[in-house]
């Protein structure tokens, strides 16, 4: 009987270092394409769009972007009643939007721009009663934007304005058997949902909640013969799952027990070298979400030319550390 | 430009018109066509069917964002008349039947509802025929759970949950692993009223056991049934028992009794108990074992042999042995929680081989002895070692694997003992 295994084969002329200048290449001319169609197309998550494209970048030592303009965009899409941010000029705020528009704003050491009180109010008031966040004014719940709210407060060291006792009563409410979490009580477990919770826990300092190794043995699960990881079972293995999974294992302690090696050649294969950038898969068109999650796994991976990278917050260490942020880590 | 915003103001009105003319509609998609006449009209419709050609989306869609961005903050500060109110839902139906996962126009129809201008039963219907087309799409979800609880606040309605898990079922048929519908169907479960419950547990449970025997390799589908299971806690009576036939099931598992009543056959199976029985609780106990060890014994074995090399199946098969133990330890009034004990040596850092590939010894495990001496404990045992054995040094390396894999897992879980 043959094999159905649901993963990808790796060829033999595959790339097997960082083509740094060409991903620098396809990162900038990204951010310049302003009227045209796939610009449209994406206009609704242009705040998280520049969060990948500039945090990439910064993770192999690049900013060609003058500062002064993302500054000013972020400025123009807070809504100055609410205080939230949006992705981008006339959408609503939304707490997805809202963390992007923060980390950016670390990374240029530029938070006083924005009215950070307004920040502050926009997600404390979109905590329920159960501890749970909604995403907008909306009410869509999701441990999504748990992690939003926590990841936001904490970079603008406002985490004492939400009630962080309830927050993490919901997130482990969400918690099932196998040691993962889904998106809200009773829904199924998935790594890029994993991620956000263990950094949730990780953040707020909560991470003993967790039953590490029934989490870590789920985790492992995920890596395939061709090296790479899937989310959930039985689908196919995909870039952004390296970050979420190996970023789960790292604050987990257990970053060692997964091939690394075998990893690593996954996602060194899934760069298109003649574009430049990250794909989910070898072959595939390459994006600049895949391409910041590809370079931030090869980081946590002990790539030694890509900047270290912070595992719950997905941004430089160092600006992590200039901003005296400390996650817990388990051993 | 001026000619491109007529020929787009045309089709919304045409889209309109048939949305409103007809409920009916099936299916929405965009076709792939070459830009080729332009002077025929883009919409296509037929047999209760909608479509557009490829080549004007990307002329609507521009029309569409611009003019709706522009019209936001009017309609934030009610500034619009209630005719330009009505041409705005015209411009969103365009917009959102191409590209749905744009939160603020789903916004601005939640905007829409609010002041009356649109109806809810026709928000339905429209947010419906827009996921034929994104059966994934997480903010059309979103916007029908808006919808319903806005619904549900004047009255309770049980039409209304059938009416999703329908849609459910054809969304998960057109995208496997459709984590969001499969979401939206354990939301229906959590919210319909505690009257509807039994009926509904009773009719979930057949239809995803056929679900499942159709779909061996999407754990979406049988992350369902382990809610499905888990709720029956929450039910009174014993419902049709024989539905999962308990006898059948016994003789799979080679264990024989003299008793004919469900109840009896339990207790039999796990032994004398000091803490039980509080006899209301024998029904959640008795419902809940028949389920497992149906499941045991058809879905994880049966369908085991019929589709060999899935992963799913092994996962499931996890969750049915932890919850069979917890029933037991339950029973016998020893608090449960599973976890999985990994031996020091696989702790240590090896860098370049995945720990599950790693050997792993047994971990002695102390079991109450009221458990670990009843007839379940043996039998559950008993069969998962014969049927990891059945599945070993078979020709199919993948299946070999999962055997071996599943083995480590049971010897490092903290209920074996052997």
């Amino acid at each position: 009987m043959g094999s159905i295994l649901k993963d990808v084969e790796l060829k033999e002329n595959i790339p097997t270092t960082v083509i740094f200048s060409k991903h620098i290449e396809f990162l900038t001319d990204y951010g310049q394409q302003k009227e045209s169609y796939e610009a449209v197309m994406t206009d609704y998550l242009r705040m998280s769009g520049m969060y990948w494209c500039l945090t990439a970048l910064e993770l192999i030592n690049t900013s060609p972007f003058p500062k002064n303009d993302i500054v000013e965009f972020i400025k123009s899409c807070q809504d100055t009643e609410s205080g939230g941010i949006s992705a981008s000029n006339d959408h609503d705020p939304h707490l997805l939007y809202t963390l992007s528009a923060v980390q950016i704003l670390c990374l240029y050491d530029s938070l006083d721009a924005i009215d950070l009180e307004g920040v502050t109010r926009y997600v404390a008031s979109l905590q329920n009663p159960d501890g749970s966040f909604a995403g907008d004014k909306w009410g869509e719940i999701d441990t999504r934007f748990s992690f939003c709210a926590v990841a936001t407060l904490s970079l603008i060291k406002k985490l004492d304005v939400i009630n962080i006792d309830k927050a993490v009563e919901f997130v482990k409410s969400c918690m099932n058997f196998d040691g993962g979490f889904g998106s809200r009580p009773q829904s199924e477990s998935h790594a890029g949902l994993i991620y956000c919770c263990v950094a949730f826990l990780s953040i707020t300092g909560k991470l003993d909640i967790v039953n590490q190794d029934n989490l870590a043995w789920w985790l492992c699960e995920r890596q395939l013969p061709s090296g790479g990881l899937n989310g959930r079972p039985e689908k196919l293995p995909d870039v952004c799952y390296s970050w979420w999974v190996l970023s789960s294992l790292a604050m987990l302690g257990r970053l060692h027990w997964i091939d690394r090696n075998a990893l690593k050649k996954y996602i060194l294969a899934c760069q298109d070298i003649e574009t430049g950038g990250f794909a989910d898969r070898p072959g595939d068109m390459p994006d600049p979400y895949h391409t910041l999650f590809g370079l931030a796994a090869l980081s946590l991976l002990g790539l030694e030319s890509i900047e270290k990278v912070n595992a719950a917050f997905c941004m430089p260490q160092s600006v992590i550390d200039k901003l005296q942020i400390h996650i817990q880590m388990l051993q | 430009m001026v000619e491109q915003n007529a020929m787009c103001e045309k089709i919304l009105r045409k889209l309109e018109h048939i949305l409103s003319i007809n409920t009916e509609i099936q299916e929405f998609a965009i076709v792939p066509t070459p830009e080729i006449e332009k002077n025929k009209s883009p919409v296509l419709y037929e047999h209760n069917c909608l479509g557009i050609e490829s080549w004007c989306k990307q002329y609507l869609l521009q029309y569409t964002h611009s003019n709706l961005l522009e019209a936001r903050k009017d309609l934030i500060r009610n500034s619009l008349t209630f005719e330009e109110k009505k041409n705005l839902n015209r411009v969103l139906i365009g917009a959102l039947l191409i590209q749905p996962n744009v939160t603020t126009f789903w916004n601005m129809k939640r905007e829409l509802v609010k002041s009356d201008i649109l109806n809810t039963q026709l928000e339905l219907d429209f947010s419906r025929i827009a996921l034929t087309y994104h059966s994934k799409c997480n903010e059309i979800f979103s916007y029908r759970k808006w919808l319903i609880d806005l619904i549900n606040l004047k009255q309770k309605n049980y039409a209304l949950y059938k009416n999703e898990l329908s849609l459910c079922e054809t969304a998960t048929e057109k995208s496997k692993n459709n984590y969001h519908a499969w979401n939206h169907r354990i939301w229906c479960l959590q919210n319909i009223s505690a009257q509807y419950l039994e009926d509904m547990l009773i009719s979930e449970l057949n239809f995803s056991l056929s679900w499942i025997s159709k779909h061996i390799s999407e754990f979406s589908g049988f992350f369902y049934r382990q809610v499905l299971i888990n709720s029956l806690h929450n039910l009174k009576s014993l419902f049709q028992i024989q539905m999962f036939n308990l006898e059948g099931i016994l003789k799979y598992l080679k264990f024989s009794t003299l008793y004919d009543d469900p109840l009896y056959v339990f207790f039999h199976l796990l032994g004398k108990s000091n803490v039980f029985p509080i006899i209301e609780d024998c029904p959640k106990f008795v419902n809940l074992l028949a389920v497992l060890l149906h499941d045991l014994t058809y879905i994880s074995t049966e369908l085991n042999f019929l589709y060999c090399d899935h992963e799913c199946l092994w996962n499931y098969r996890k969750f049915l042995v932890i919850h069979i133990m917890n029933v037991l330890y339950e029973y016998h009034g020893v608090v449960f929680h599973y976890h999985l004990v990994i031996p020091s040596e696989n702790r240590t850092s090896l860098n370049e081989i995945n720990m599950l590939n790693l050997d792993i010894k047994e971990v002695r495990n102390e079991i109450p002895r009221k458990v670990s001496s009843s007839n379940l404990y043996k039998i559950v045992i008993q069969n998962e070692l014969e049927f990891i054995e059945s599945n070993k040094n078979m020709v199919n390396i993948l299946q070999n694997n999962l055997a071996l894999r599943y083995f480590k897992w049971l010897k490092c879980s903290n209920f074996y003992k052997y």
